[in-house]
């Protein structure tokens, strides 16, 4: 038995996206279409009747001829299809709007069932529709359907059941036919032809498609007229908290508090979780220990395989909220309320007004953040903002400035009310923001879009949430995010550990032998051990990594030993704080008093003046603020943009602009 | 500007709608730019169509337009290319 392939079309945020997580449930798959950065989403499900039905949820759009990339790929879905069934989703509150893109795929002759979404939302829009007027007049079945509700689904898949032929209405001017030729078949050629790579825009171009828009309106404002009639809504109240919320004053600090709560929610709300995911992996990593004979094998398990998971999984507490929130700001429509609030400041960093919640979630991690910038539409705008959001201060960076900042000055310290350590970390918070911008800036003064492009945005009408539909989605993310960045992140993790439990042959042997030698006489103390890992350290591929690269990083003030570290950052950035601790041989204690104290008193041999002075510490703050080391982040960035390009200049200019201000720095300073 | 909207500027109650204060509603006559009006004509605005201004963002730009079915953002770059006619309520 062949499955029905069905295509969900319709204009963004129409609720086609909801209807395809209620028929689907979990069973979807998301890849991407390539040389484009839009995802393809498809998903299967049974009918009632046990008939399997596939269903692809095509991009959302406002026509066949395309403005957009999402656009263009859904046209070239569509053109390719001759009898897949279209199920087209309108937003019952507009539908003069969404009908035009509706008229344009049934002029494709595509079979087609109508579903009017959010029709429990018409009457308090003061609209009364005609269902079995409109149906005949459109020559097409129409579901009501109120996916909120899940009312309609089931008649939708009784729909699907049964056989279905194409439209036999048209929006086509009859006059315009080509002699001997079937009007559609030239309407079809025509929407190729305007998908096509070379398509041609000329004056005559653009006067056939005015023409048949405006031909198209006339036919649906016809129809409309004898389907839908408009009485005086009652007393609103969700458009006077519509106006509340798009209010320049209220509006914005509705926002700020808004931005507030998610972050404090993603940075704090997640820790316990994560503390969780964090002991449960260390846990299992000590059990592996106790039960598993020592030696490589048991190793690798436990600091390559174990931690390497421990990496990707720590993030999914984070991703969990942040997307809930942005789900659920999506799916009421407050999402499209923030950028019209922040867009004009937005705008001058070539940002858009949507950046901001990205970037105030970059705050807590970059990855859920770059993944949360596809709701940007623009193109350029969502580039820029995937480019800058590692610069906002994650919480990786906290355990760095806190040990770094604490060596700068004395806990006690304070200027005017604030106590100086937490006046600094303030400053690099606000460091990040501020570079942020700028960079963004510097991004769109390069990068610049070669379409013309308008910001014509629809705001939706706003809805209450749609809770199965939203843990879909939320559910998806995450799954997406350990399937994808995790490979990259699980890999990179091994090849770390790898370097670090290796080292040039017999550089190792020497070691052990030495430290054997003394064991036999008198056994290893704790102190011992720790120095017996500083120079197995010191002599692994990472140790010989760090030695090599120290001629590059002198000029910022750093030896090798901040060279491994700048290294091991790589899987994260908090690890630096883990790799000092091995360096300089003292024990892990959650306040680092050790490390502290080792790192206060190491003295350059070369000058005789301690090695972390002011100039080394701020050079290293500095680096921290603006490198990109993280390799959870490239490969997330590698991901969203769907190329190799976009993660290597961010790399580059990142830890570039990093190595350039903290060259500055150290010159100046020292 | 060319021509027929220099004309069309001396009339009173013509405005781009960038200039429509709050609350005000008008009535659509050109548009200044091509690819914009095939834009605008996919979401109903068509010429002659009913708007109203419900709302401009903090330092007044962009701005909330409302047409016949739906509610559109607009940035100032483009809402001073539509032309519009000023309707008086107490007509």
């Amino acid at each position: 038995v062949s499955e029905l392939k069905v295509f969900l079309a319709g204009n963004p945020n129409c609720g086609k996206s909801t209807l395809f997580n209620l028929l689907t449930g979990i069973r979807q798959k998301i890849s991407n279409i390539p040389g484009t950065t839009v995802e393809k989403v498809t998903g299967r499900f049974k009918l009632d009747n046990n008939a399997a039905v596939e269903i692809t949820d095509l991009p959302g759009a406002y026509s066949l001829i395309p403005k957009s990339e999402d656009e263009l790929v859904a046209a070239r879905e569509l053109i390719q299809q001759k009898d897949a069934l279209v199920v087209y989703v309108a937003d019952a509150t507009r539908l003069e709007s969404n009908l035009y893109y509706f008229s344009q795929i049934a002029d494709l002759r595509l079979p087609m069932i109508l579903v009017l979404n959010m029709i429990d939302l018409t009457e308090e829009a003061g609209l009364k529709i005609d269902v079995e007027q409109l149906s005949a007049q459109l020559g097409v079945l129409v579901v009501p359907m109120s996916a909120r509700h899940e009312k309609g689904v089931h008649l939708l898949k009784k729909h699907l059941e049964k056989p279905h032929q194409a439209l036999q209405t048209s929006f086509l001017k009859v006059e315009d036919a080509p002699k001997g030729h079937d009007l559609h078949e030239a309407y079809r050629t025509w929407v190729m032809s305007s998908i096509s790579d070379e398509s041609v825009i000329d004056t005559a171009e653009k006067d056939k498609k005015r023409e048949d828009s405006l031909h198209r309106h006339q036919r649906l404002n016809e129809i409309l007229k004898k389907t839908i009639s408009r009485v005086k809504p009652a007393i609103d109240l969700k458009s006077r908290f519509d106006k509340l919320l798009t209010h320049p004053v209220y509006g914005l600090l509705i926002l700020f508090a808004g931005i507030f709560l998610i972050f404090q929610a993603v940075f704090k709300l997640a820790e316990f979780p994560m503390d969780g995911i964090e002991w449960l992996f260390s846990e299992s990593g000590a059990l592996a220990r106790e039960v598993l004979p020592g030696g490589f094998l048991t190793d690798f398990l436990v600091e390559g395989l174990i931690s390497g998971l421990a990496g990707i999984v720590v993030f999914l507490p984070q991703i969990v909220i942040l997307f809930f929130f942005i789900g659920l700001m999506e799916e009421t429509g407050y999402m499209t309320r923030v950028s019209f609030l922040t867009d004009r400041f937005m705008r001058r960093f070539g940002l858009n007004g949507k950046s901001i919640i990205p970037l105030a979630g970059g705050m807590a991690c970059a990855i859920p953040s770059i993944m949360a910038a596809r709701t940007i539409e623009n193109k350029i705008e969502r580039l820029a903002t995937i480019m800058v959001v590692p610069l906002m201060s994650c919480s990786a960076r906290l355990p760095v400035y806190t040990l770094l900042i604490s060596l700068l000055v004395p806990a006690d310290e304070s200027l005017w009310i604030f106590n100086l350590r937490g006046a600094i970390l303030m400053l690099m918070y606000l460091l990040g923001f501020v570079s942020a911008l700028l960079f963004s800036l510097v991004f769109s003064l390069f990068v610049k879009s070669k379409v013309k492009d308008f910001f014509v945005m629809e705001m939706p009408v706003l809805r209450g949430p749609r809770w199965k539909s939203l843990f879909v989605t939320v559910y998806m993310k995450g799954l997406t995010f350990l399937t994808v960045a995790g490979k990259v992140i699980f890999v990179v993790s091994i090849i770390l550990f790898l370097l670090k439990s290796f080292g040039p042959s017999g550089a190792f042997d020497k070691v052990e032998e030495k430290y054997s030698a003394i064991s036999h006489e008198e056994g290893l103390s704790p102190e011992m051990e720790a120095q017996k890992s500083a120079e197995l350290l010191e002599v692994s591929w990472i140790g010989v990594f760090g030695k090599v690269i120290e001629p590059v990083i002198k000029p910022l003030g750093y030896d090798w030993k901040i060279g491994i570290s700048l290294i091991t950052s790589f899987a994260a950035r908090e690890v630096f704080v883990g790799t000092m601790s091995i360096i300089y041989g003292v024990a892990d204690d959650p306040e680092n008093l050790g490390l502290r104290e080792k790192l206060r008193s190491e003295i350059n041999p070369a000058t005789g003046k301690p090695i972390y002075s002011t100039a080394v510490v701020i050079s290293l703050i500095i680096f921290y603020a603006f490198a990109l080391q993280c390799m959870s982040t490239i490969a997330v960035v590698y991901k969203e943009t769907n190329s190799i390009k976009w993660p290597v200049i961010q790399l580059v200019a990142l830890t570039g602009a990093a190595y350039l201000f903290s060259f500055i720095a150290y010159q100046l300073l020292s | 500007m060319c021509q027929e909207c220099i004309k069309l500027h001396k009339i009173a109650l013509v405005l781009t709608l960038f200039k429509l204060k709050k609350g005000e509603k008008a009535r659509l006559l050109k548009i200044n730019d091509v690819d914009l009006e095939s834009k605008l004509l996919e979401h109903g605005f068509i010429k002659s169509a009913e708007l109203e201004m419900i709302q401009a963002a903090p330092s007044g730009d962009p701005i909330i337009v409302e047409g016949a079915f739906t509610k559109l953002i607009i940035r100032r770059k483009e809402a001073e290319k539509i032309i519009v006619e000023r309707i008086n309520e107490t007509d």
